[in-house]
């Protein structure tokens, strides 16, 4: 057991089989996972409403605020997947003692820009997991 | 084209094309920590002893040579130097580019130096983080220490 640093995290986007790291990223979130439920009360039931499993799982999204540099490559391959969609591969590397690596698809990639006068320039990247997230075991 | 790669780099090894399969290694762990490194027959002793329970991960090794249309943005992201023309003309990036571009991939990631202390980094006050997060000192960590003491005397002559 340990409490691990958020600092040394790594995310990799998948270009041409090679897991590049993304770089100059100030946060990065993967949400809204859940086991999908059902609201299983019945009128014969007690007063508090029960739940179920569906068996189906929601996946989460993914998202990630950077330092944006139009002028770099790693910057440009994720937008990439904006003007021409596909299907790509992300890899967390956790900053536990034995780097567990977390590899997920992704579909439905989006990016905001903001340009602040009290602030660098910062790009904010996301999108939509699809199939298994693989969470650690 | 093609280009070398000048760090450890994890590789999706379902999608390594057919002809370059053989490039692929596999790990039990963080490369950077110096944990063992396996080849395919090395790995699949290592599955049978542990029943399974290893969870390799691929990659490819400082060195491999990789033929890709993507080599030259491994370059610019100072994982890679060009190892041919096509590469080199691609990057449009000289030796010196290379080199600082590596230098800075190994701060950001193998490091991990916060764009915070970049410049103390940069500057050689720093080397790292200790497992604490303090820092690690440079070789010119002495130096920086004396002249913040100095500005420090300064400040208090001024007042």
């Amino acid at each position: 057991m340990a409490k691990n640093r958020s600092k040394g995290v790594i995310f990799s986007q998948e270009i041409s089989a090679v897991y590049t790291p993304i770089a100059q990223l100030t946060t990065l979130s993967l949400s809204g996972a859940a086991a999908l439920t059902y609201d299983s009360t019945t009128l014969d039931g007690g007063a508090p409403k029960t739940y179920a499993n569906t068996g189906y799982a929601e996946t989460p999204e993914f998202s990630a605020e950077a330092f944006y540099d139009a002028g770099l490559s790693g910057h440009q391959s994720f937008t990439d997947l904006i003007e021409t969609p596909a299907e790509t591969n992300f890899r967390i590397t956790h900053t536990n003692t034995g780097a567990t690596t977390q590899t997920f698809a992704t579909v439905g990639h989006k990016f905001d820009l903001t340009f602040a006068m009290e602030d660098g320039v910062k790009g904010t990247i996301g999108g939509k997991v699809t199939g298994t997230s693989n969470w650690p075991t | 084209m093609k280009c070398v790669f000048t760090v450890n780099v994890d590789v999706e090894a379902a999608n390594v094309p057919d002809g370059q399969k053989h490039l692929i290694r596999f790990r039990t762990g963080r490369v950077l920590n110096g944990l063992a490194s396996l080849n395919t027959e090395g790995l699949e002793a290592l599955k049978k002893k542990s029943n399974g329970k290893v969870k390799p991960i691929a990659y490819f090794p400082i060195g491999t040579i990789y033929e890709s249309p993507a080599a030259w943005k491994w370059c610019e992201n100072g994982m890679a130097k060009p190892f041919d023309d096509e590469c080199r003309e691609a990057a449009g990036m000289t030796d010196a580019d290379v080199d600082e571009a590596h230098r800075r991939f190994v701060r950001d990631f193998e490091k991990g130096i916060q764009p915070k202390d970049w410049a103390l980094y940069d500057a050689g006050v720093i080397v790292g983080y200790r497992d604490d997060g303090s820092y690690e000192p440079g070789p010119k960590w002495d130096e920086y220490q004396e002249a913040l003491a100095k500005a420090r005397e300064q400040e208090d002559d001024d007042e």
